[in-house]
């Protein structure tokens, strides 16, 4: 069989696989709809969270980044994993307790204000919508590379399959599918992992052979002699305070973010909460420690199959072919010697779609960054069906993500919005149904951006996690751990961090050109700073007005305490 | 800062946790009675669950107050540890220790604990609050 049909064959089967799920998991009450019945096993709950937060971004792109970036993209691997240990210490068993349906459900009824409460939707909407677009767009660009189908027809594919799980099985739907979506994308990832491990240093295992064979000393070695910086080498392309800022930003980003923390609400019990988040950055580590080691070897890789070659060999090889014809990859001979030199700089421009090589520079291989993942399974002379899983598992992850964001932008405005706000005396059915209708509106708002991304979305996904750390974080945080932050403290802070944050980033990313607002703390970086002030606006002033009811006091009481997590829900 | 101060940080961190274990101990309830209890409290449900039990049947409030100090006392430490991993030897002193080899291995140690190190020492940090939670919980009669 050919690498597209085991693709045909690897789509369907696992699109099925999803479709089954939906089915055998679709709910009749709210609290199915929003917190899978809250009878969700922690190690479920794990798979389920390393699927929602591992995105199209994380399996395509992350290596591939990292492998662009060396040391400096240490703050993907550090900032996205740390976060985890705020999730589990700081935040999740609280909430859990807590337990009700959302986000902004604890922000309104901790701070007894129903401006927070829509204030913390509003956030929770915004803050998944320039994620979802991503997400969408990722299901349309794999079908379209492994598949040769139309985007349009791609994202519409991908919008059936979530919309169906989603509308009938609300989170219940949602959780059993990205348990199976992460054994799918785990497995994409780690197989032509091992094996380019294994064909460049005979160790499988890419997290031993990372550390104890000579590939990276070597890639430090090629790198000087060609003119860059070593591998290896901290702040080569970011100063120490921005990478400080963006690996905080990241990390309190990530403990911050709706469609994270919502997947807490669904177990059993805070124990089984505190043990959940544990298994989840297990799962995510298996990915995560991986990426850096193929990332190297990648990087290592083409290198050595491409630099000082002769052109004709290169030109023949099956890989670059198949790769040129995508645009991630060209190879052009601009001195005439015969050879390929590979070199630093930008040695080529993108025209009309088209990768055009620049003179001035004398590098003459370029390669997209996404091409370090998709094309391990060629590169290292894999069979048809590895490239077929590769392909599987992007969609596994941006499928994932995408029903765990739609899922808050559902509970947002059918919950807090509609329910807790506009209609308080509304049926169980009239909940539901509202819910439903969200889901698929969300759906269907995700596939236009899918279709027609604007073209800011890559750079505004900074402010996803600027805001969630700005926003979010601190007026939960506090909301535990500080009974005398009143409300006009929390709206205060949540105020002053959003508009600090967001206005830093507009004006650095769209007002101030070069990106040189501040020119060592970037917009990445920006909500570090945001959420301090954060801190010290929600602590001030909370001081010098009246401390929080004696209801919400006990509130906070209750939720610091695991017994009795079980009722807590029964509202 | 040198090696050894890193050394010397997470040294006093250890003490925190000891502190927390004694603590614990001193605080004593008794734990039979709350495990017989654990099976209920580990069912997901519902409507029949006694509802006196969401304020806690546990002690007094002073016992809470102990319980809460236990568990802040614990983050407080792992959150050093925390710190110290994937801020202090993989961000702030980072050129320091690359100087080191990962022992007996090719990678500089910085950029280890950067790309790999942390990831593993968050990992643990989670596990290991949550096994403690499970003690400090029961010792102070809140378990579920």
């Amino acid at each position: 069989m050919t690498a597209n049909q085991w693709t045909y064959l690897f789509v369907s089967l696992t699109f099925g696989l999803y479709l089954f799920i939906g089915w055998r998991s679709r709910v009749k009450d709210t609290r199915g709809f929003y917190v899978a019945g809250q009878g969700v096993p922690a190690i479920a709950n794990g798979a389920a969270t390393a699927a929602d937060w591992m995105s199209a971004a994380s399996f395509i792109s992350m290596a591939g980044l990292i492998s662009f970036l060396g040391y400096d993209g240490s703050i993907y691997l550090i900032g996205w994993t740390g976060g985890y240990v705020l999730l589990a210490l700081l935040l999740a068993p609280y909430l859990r307790k807590f337990g009700k349906y959302t986000v902004p459900d604890f922000v309104g009824d901790r701070y007894y204000s129903q401006t927070a409460r829509v204030v913390a939707a509003i956030c929770a909407v915004f803050v998944s919508m320039t994620y979802v677009a991503g997400q969408m767009r990722g299901v349309g660009i794999v079908f379209s590379r492994f598949l040769g189908v139309e985007i349009e027809i791609g994202v519409g594919i991908g919008m059936l399959i979530v919309a169906f799980f989603a509308v009938l099985g609300g989170m219940k739907g949602i959780t059993w599918t990205q348990v199976a979506q992460y054994i799918v994308l785990i497995f994409a990832f780690l197989i032509p992992s091992f094996a380019i491990s294994s064909k460049l240093t005979g160790n499988p295992i890419p997290q031993i052979s990372f550390v104890f064979s000579d590939i990276v000393p070597k890639l430090n070695q090629i790198s000087v002699d060609l003119g860059f910086k070593e591998y290896t080498q901290p702040f080569a392309t970011k100063g120490m305070l921005d990478v400080l800022c963006i690996t905080i930003a990241l990390m309190v980003g990530t403990a911050g973010l709706p469609h994270v923390i919502v997947r807490f609400y669904t177990v059993p019990s805070v124990r089984a909460a505190r043990y959940s988040a544990g298994w989840a950055l297990l799962f995510i580590a298996l990915l995560y420690t991986t990426a850096p080691a193929l990332a190297a070897f990648a990087r290592y890789n083409l290198i050595t199959s491409l630099h000082g070659k002769p052109i004709e060999e290169v030109e023949s090889l099956e890989w670059v072919k198949s790769w040129k014809q995508t645009k991630l990859l060209n190879v052009v001979d601009k001195n005439g010697d015969g050879i390929v030199q590979f070199a630093p700089g930008t040695g080529f421009k993108s025209v009309d779609g088209e990768v055009v090589p620049i003179k001035e520079n004398n590098n003459e291989i370029y390669f997209d960054r996404d091409i370090i993942v998709l094309s391990t399974p060629e590169v290292a002379g894999l069979a048809p069906w590895v490239i077929a899983l590769v392909a599987a598992g992007g969609l596994a992850a941006a499928l994932s993500t995408a029903a765990g964001l739609m899922l808050v932008i559902s509970s947002s405005c059918a919950h807090d919005v509609y329910y807790r706000l506009l209609n308080p005396e509304a049926t169980e059915k009239q909940r539901l149904l509202v819910g439903r209708i969200m889901i698929g509106v969300a759906v269907l708002i995700a596939g236009y951006f899918g279709i027609n991304p604007p073209g800011f979305v890559g750079q505004v996904v900074a402010f996803a996690f600027g805001l969630a750390a700005a926003s979010f974080f601190p007026a939960i945080l506090l909301g535990i751990f500080d009974k005398r932050t009143n409300r006009e403290g929390a709206v205060a802070g949540m105020a002053v961090g959003i508009i600090f944050t967001g206005g830093f980033i507009i004006i650095d990313k769209f007002i101030v050109t070069d990106h040189q607002l501040y020119k060592h703390i970037s917009s990445e970086g920006i909500g570090t700073i945001g959420m301090i002030l954060n801190f010290v606006v929600t602590l001030t002033v909370s001081h010098l007005t009246p401390p929080p009811p004696q209801e919400v006091q006990d509130l906070v009481e209750s939720v610091r305490h695991p017994r009795g997590a079980g009722e807590a829900s029964e509202h | 800062m040198s090696n050894n101060e890193e050394q010397d940080k997470q040294g006093s961190e250890e003490q925190a946790f000891e502190d927390t274990g004694e603590d614990q101990d001193s605080s004593g309830n008794d734990a039979p009675e709350s495990a017989e209890e654990s099976t209920i409290g580990e069912e997901p449900t519902e409507e029949t669950a006694p509802i006196e039990r969401s304020r806690g049947t546990s002690g007094s409030s002073g016992d809470m107050d102990s319980y809460w100090r236990a568990n802040k006392r614990l983050i407080l430490g792992l959150l050093v540890i925390w710190a110290t991993m994937g801020i202090g030897m993989s961000i702030l002193f980072v050129e320091t220790l690359n100087k080191f080899n990962v022992p007996g291995g090719n990678l500089p140690f910085g950029f280890w604990m950067a790309q790999q190190g942390s990831i593993y020492g968050f990992v643990i940090l989670i596990f290991f609050y949550a096994w403690r939670m499970d003690k400090i919980d029961k010792d102070h009669d809140v378990h579920e």
